[in-house]
C-alpha cells in the first residue's frame, strides 16, 4: 500500500514477493551475525558445563 | 559456458575441509556416555543450539531441491518460506509440541510414546520413524554429487599403465567418498559434541558462501536483477508463477503448486519439528525455555533457508529463458549450471565451501539421530522387553556401530547406486507418513488427557495409510502399465487411474486429519472396551504422564538419561 502511495502505481504480487524475498535475505544474513557472535560464547560455555560433568 | 574451477577454488575448499573438521576430531574426552554423545549432556544455549539446527537442516540437497522449485514454480513458491516463518514461529513463541517435547526430559519421539502410551506403541513409532527417516536419507548424496560435478565440471580419473590396462574413477563420487568418511569419523568419536562444534564452524561457512553468492544472483548483469527475473517469471510462468493458490492442469502434467499444495505445507512445518533431527536439538537445549526462543530464532533462518536457495532457482530460469535454453535444461540442474557460468574464480571454492559445510553438517545430524533411534527405540527396547536392559556404555557402542553401517549404506544406495526417478515421489510421501503420525502423538499426548494406547496405535497407522496406499497403488501401476512414466499416456486400468488421481499433496493434506481422526476414534474405543464407560484418562501434562517435569529433570544426572 505504502508503494502504490508513493508512486501512484498498483500494489502488485511481483513487489509483494520483492519485499518478501529481501525480507528473508535480510533476516537470514542479519541473524547469521547475531547467531556467530552469539554461538561463540555459547560453544564456550558448552565446553565449562560438559568439564564440570553437566 | 562454464567457467573454470580453478585452484584458488579448491585452494579454498582444501582448507575449509580441514578447519571444518579438525576441531571434530579432538572432542572425543567430553564423551562419557550415552548423555553426552546423543544430546551433549543437554548443556545448549540459545545461539549454539539455532546454529546447529539450522546448519543441520540447511543441507545441500535442501538447497538443490529449493532451487528447483525455484525454476519450475517462480515467485509464487516464495510462499513456502512465508509458510515456515509462520508456522515455526509460532511454535517458538507458544512452545507448541517442543516445550512439553523438552519438558519431558526424553531425548527421541519414540521414547516419549513409550512413556506415555506403552512400549508396543515406542517399537511401532522407532519402526515408522527410523523406516520413513533412514529411506530419505539414502538418497542425499546423489542429488549433491550432482551439484558438486555441476559447479566444478570435474572430469573423471583414469588410471592406466603401459600394458594397456585402465580404470576409469567417478571423481565426484571419489570426493563425496572421502567427505562422509570424514563426517563418519569424527560423529563416531565425539558424537553430538563434535556435531555441535563442527555444525557451528559450518554454519558460518555455509553462510558466508551465500551471501557473497545472493549478492552476485542479485546483481548479475544478464538476468536483469529482479526486474528481470520478474518479467521472465510473467513470460515463462504466466499466472502460477506468482499466485501460488494457482495451478494449471496441461493432461497429466500440473504447472504451478494450488491450494492443497499450501494447505499440506502449513500442516508440514508446523509438524516437521517432531523430525528427529530436529528433535535432538530441542533435547540437547539446556532448558524448555531455551528451546523456545531456539525455534524461534530458527523461525527466522528457515524463512530464509526456503527462499534464498528459491531465488537462486528462479534466477536460473531467467538466465536461461534469456539465452533460449530453458527446455534445454533438467530443472534439478539448472541451479548449479547457473553458477558455474555466473560466478567468478575464488567465489565458486566459497560457494562449494558453503556447500559442503551444509552437507556435513545434515550427514552428521542424520547420522546421529537414525543410529540413536535404531539404539535407543528398537534394540534398547526389545532388550529390555526380554528382561536384558543394555547398560550405558553397551549403547554408546552400539549406536557407533549403527553409525557405521548407515554411513555404509549412505555410500551404497546414495551414491554407487543408480535411483529411479519414481522413487522420488516415494521418499516424498515416507516423510508425511511419519510427521501425521508423530504430531498426533505427541499433540495429544501433552494436551488431551483422554489419549490412550488405542488411539496411539490407531493414531500411527491411519497417519501413513495414505502414503501406504500412494506408494502401494504407484507400485503395482508401475508393473501393470509401465508406460505411466511417460506424460502424454492415457492409464487403462483402475489401479494405476487411481494411481493418477492420488497426488502428493493430496495424499500428504489428507495424511494430518486420518492421523487425528485415528488418535480420537481409537481412544474413545479403547477407553469404551476397557472399562465400559468413559474414564478420565491417565493423564494430562508431563507430570501426571509420569514424564519428567524441570524440577525433577534437574536432579537427573546426564548418566541417567535413556
Amino acid at each position: 500500500m505504502i508503494l502504490s502511495q508513493v508512486s501512484g502505481d498498483a500494489f502488485t504480487l511481483t513487489d509483494f514477493w520483492t519485499y518478501v524475498m529481501y525480507a528473508a535475505v535480510f533476516g537470514y544474513f542479519g541473524l547469521g551475525v547475531i547467531i556467530t557472535i552469539g554461538g561463540w560464547f555459547d560453544l564456550w560455555k558448552m565446553l565449562r558445563r560438559l568439564s564440570s560433568g553437566g | 559456458m562454464l567457467a573454470a574451477f580453478t585452484g584458488y577454488d579448491w585452494l579454498i575448499v582444501v582448507a575449509y575441509i580441514i578447519i571444518g573438521t579438525l576441531p571434530g576430531f579432538l572432542l572425543r574426552k567430553y564423551i562419557r556416555g550415552q548423555g553426552e554423545f546423543l544430546v551433549a549432556g543437554r548443556t545448549l544455549s540459545v545461539f549454539l543450539a539455532t546454529a546447529t539446527l539450522t546448519a543441520t537442516e540447511m543441507g545441500l540437497i535442501t538447497v538443490m531441491y529449493f532451487a528447483q522449485l525455484g525454476f519450475l514454480n517462480g515467485f509464487s513458491v516464495f510462499a513456502v518460506g512465508v509458510i515456515a516463518l509462520v508456522t515455526t514461529l509460532f511454535v517458538g513463541l507458544t512452545g507448541f509440541l517442543v516445550g512439553g517435547f523438552r519438558e519431558s526430559g526424553v531425548t527421541t519421539f519414540a521414547e516419549y510414546y513409550e512413556r506415555r502410551y506403552g512400549r508396543g506403541v515406542r517399537l511401532l513409532g522407532g519402526l515408522i520413524l527410523a523406516t520413513a527417516g533412514i529411506l530419505n536419507y539414502g538418497v542425499f548424496l546423489r542429488v549433491e554429487a550432482d551439484f558438486v560435478r555441476l559447479l566444478t565440471n570435474v572430469p573423471e580419473l583414469t588410471l592406466s599403465s603401459a600394458s594397456g590396462w585402465s580404470w576409469q574413477i567417478p571423481s565426484v563420487n571419489l570426493v563425496m567418498s572421502i567427505l562422509v568418511v570424514l563426517v563418519l569419523g569424527y560423529t563416531l568419536l565425539g558424537g553430538m559434541v563434535s556435531v555441535v562444534v563442527t555444525d557451528y564452524i559450518q554454519f558460518i561457512v555455509l553462510t558466508a558462501g551465500m551471501a557473497v553468492t545472493t549478492y552476485l544472483v542479485l546483481t548479475e548483469p544478464t538476468t536483469g536483477g529482479t526486474a528481470g527475473i520478474a518479467a521472465a517469471i510473467a513470460e515463462h510462468r504466466p499466472g502460477y508463477g506468482m499466485n501460488p493458490f494457482e495451478s494449471v492442469s496441461q493432461g497429466r502434467v500440473v504447472l504451478g503448486l494450488g491450494t492443497v499444495w499450501v494447505l499440506w505445507q502449513c500442516l508440514h512445518w508446523t509438524a516437521s519439528s517432531c523430525w528427529q533431527t530436529q528433535a535432538f536439538r530441542t533435547a540437547a537445549a539446556d532448558s524448555a525455555r531455551t528451546a523456545r526462543a531456539m525455534w524461534s530464532f530458527t523461525a527466522v533462518n528457515f524463512f530464509g533457508r526456503a527462499i534464498i536457495p528459491m531465488l537462486w532457482g528462479v534466477a536460473a530460469m531467467a538466465y536461461f529463458a534469456r539465452r533460449g535454453m530453458l527446455h534445454e535444461v533438467k530443472d534439478i540442474e539448472a541451479m548449479p549450471r547457473y553458477m558455474a557460468a555466473i560466478l567468478p574464480a575464488g567465489v565458486s571454492g566459497l560457494l562449494l565451501a558453503g556447500m559442503l559445510a551444509a552437507l556435513m553438517s545434515t550427514h552428521s545430524g542424520y547420522l546421529l539421530a537414525w543410529s540413536g533411534v535404531l539404539t535407543e527405540d528398537l534394540l534398547g527396547s526389545v532388550a529390555r522387553w526380554c528382561g536384558r536392559p543394555l547398560g550405558d556404555r553397551v549403547r554408546l557402542w552400539i549406536t557407533r556401530f549403527f553409525i557405521l553401517c548407515l554411513g555404509a549404506y549412505l555410500l551404497v544406495f546414495g551414491l554407487w547406486y543408480q535411483v529411479k526417478s519414481s522413487v522420488w515421489n516415494f521418499l516424498a510421501v515416507t516423510g508425511t507418513m511419519y510427521f501425521a503420525g508423530a504430531a498426533t502423538l505427541l499433540g495429544f499426548g501433552l494436551y488431551w488427557r483422554r489419549a490412550n494406547i488405542g488411539g496411539a496405535f490407531a493414531g500411527l497407522v491411519a497417519g501413513a495409510a495414505p502414503g501406504l496406499l500412494y506408494l502401494a497403488t504407484h507400485i503395482t501401476s508401475l508393473i501393470l502399465e509401465p508406460q505411466i512414466t511417460d506424460k502424454s499416456y492415457q492409464p487403462v486400468g483402475w489401479i494405476p487411474r487411481l494411481s493418477d488421481y492420488l497426488s502428493e499433496a493430496w495424499v500428504g493434506l489428507i495424511s494430518y486429519p486420518l492421523g487425528v481422526l485415528g488418535m480420537v476414534v481409537g481412544s474413545l474405543l479403547y477407553e469404551r472396551i476397557r472399562t465400559g464407560r468413559p474414564s478420565t484418562g491417565p493423564a494430562h501434562g508431563p507430570e501426571q504422564a509420569g514424564l519428567a517435569t524441570p524440577e525433577a529433570e534437574a536432579a537427573v544426572t546426564p548418566e541417567d538419561i535413556e
